[in-house]
């Protein structure tokens, strides 16, 4: 009788979907990406995700994603400490992306369904999945699919995952769901977790999984929030009123993830951490994405200033 | 990752700074507010710089605005 292969360990700790700095020129800035990345890690995160959601993945090249990976090796963050997102239509692409991501011996890949403009068959995606891993046999860079917001990306259905999963189980680390959705994690769960991790990205769903890490894009914001978050520790409040009730960090998240949602989010969090870093040019985004409005502003103050968190707590 | 040797911006006493790790970690932890970590003195400086023409060019504005309206 075939005992079932274990688990394999995945990644632990915060790991920030890291936020891409652009110049005036929306050229992507180097330095200001690098003193972001430096920061976060000296705050606790593990590690970070470069060219994810958050970080406008789609919107870079690949010679763009090179130069900057290229520079954060070089200027000394850890091979180590980074993960890729690879996100694209075309299957070569992704290819030479994981090839880059094997040349820098970063940590780890981060693998979705293409962008496409019809419905995707099983087979399809199926085959989209063999492409890469059949390209990249002697990678060596642990790879996670990666699923991401349906309105934007296509499903991966369960059959597919079961098949994908079922012929890459050497390469494959674990599941990271990114849509959203809590419902999901309930499902992934009930189906995939005797073969695989299964990690979300609500900051609020990590103590229900019992995951050991997230990937997450408010740890731009407050690393250390999320990071209390995975270690059951609570962060408080700064200012507590005898009498009334003193907010836990789940509720406080809670109540910002309502808030972001009302607005494009990446430029949502650009906005907040420009207030963090004090500095506006963290509010540009490349286009086709564009700074929040004025108007909105405020709202967003208000929902971040509910945290009240004492000054190096976020 | 070491950062022993690295550099940051913080915000105390409403002010920005410019100071080392090993001056960092003699501070009492809510006495300042840490902004930035960089590799070297040098690009602490840079930033350091360019936020204070930010905050120059949004007192000239805040001034102008003062002024338009008398």
């Amino acid at each position: 009788m075939n005992s079932p292969t274990p688990i394999k360990a995945g990644f632990k700790g915060v790991w920030p979907d890291v936020l891409s700095p652009v110049q005036s020129d929306y050229s992507l800035d180097l330095h200001r990406l690098e003193s972001h990345i430096r920061t976060l890690l000296y705050k606790g995160a593990s590690g970070v995700v470069l060219f994810g959601e958050c970080g406008e993945g789609p919107s870079f090249s690949y010679d763009e994603k090179t130069q900057a990976l290229a520079h954060l090796v070089k200027v000394g963050i850890p091979s180590s400490a980074m993960m890729l997102a690879c996100v694209g239509s075309s299957a070569p692409e992704v290819v030479k992306l994981i090839h880059l991501a094997d040349y820098l011996k970063l940590h780890a890949i981060l693998v979705s369904t293409p962008f496409y403009y019809q419905d995707l068959s099983t087979n399809g995606l199926v085959n989209y999945f063999d492409f890469l891993f059949g390209h990249t046999q002697k990678s060596q860079t642990h790879c996670y699919l990666h699923l991401l917001p349906n309105k934007v990306h296509h499903e991966l259905p369960e059959a597919v995952l079961n098949t994908v999963l079922d012929k890459h189980q050497d390469r494959i680390f674990g599941i990271v769901n990114q849509t959203g959705s809590s419902s999901l994690n309930q499902d992934l769960l009930k189906s995939f977790a005797e073969k695989v991790l299964i990690y979300s990205c609500l900051e609020t769903d990590v103590k229900a999984l019992k995951s050991a890490g997230i990937i997450s894009a408010m740890a731009n914001i407050i690393p250390r929030v999320v990071l209390e978050q995975i270690g059951g520790s609570e962060v408080v409040q700064a200012i507590q009123i005898p009498g009334l009730k003193v907010k836990s960090s789940d509720e406080r998240i809670v109540e910002f993830q309502g808030v972001l949602a009302q607005h494009p989010s990446i430029a949502a969090y650009k906005y907040l951490l420009s207030q963090t870093y004090k500095n506006q040019a963290w509010h540009l985004a490349r286009p086709p994405l564009s700074e929040l409005e004025a108007s909105s502003l405020p709202g967003i103050d208000k929902a971040f200033s509910a945290f009240g968190l004492h000054p190096n707590a976020e | 990752m070491d950062f022993s040797n690295t550099w940051f911006i913080i915000d105390r006493n409403k002010q920005h700074e410019v100071i080392s790790h090993e001056d960092l970690v003699k501070l009492e932890s809510h006495s300042y507010t840490l902004l930035q970590n960089f590799k070297s003195h040098q690009d602490a400086m840079t930033e350091m710089s360019q936020l204070v023409r930010q905050n120059i060019t949004a007192a000239n504005q805040k001034i102008n605005h003062v002024k338009s309206e008398h």
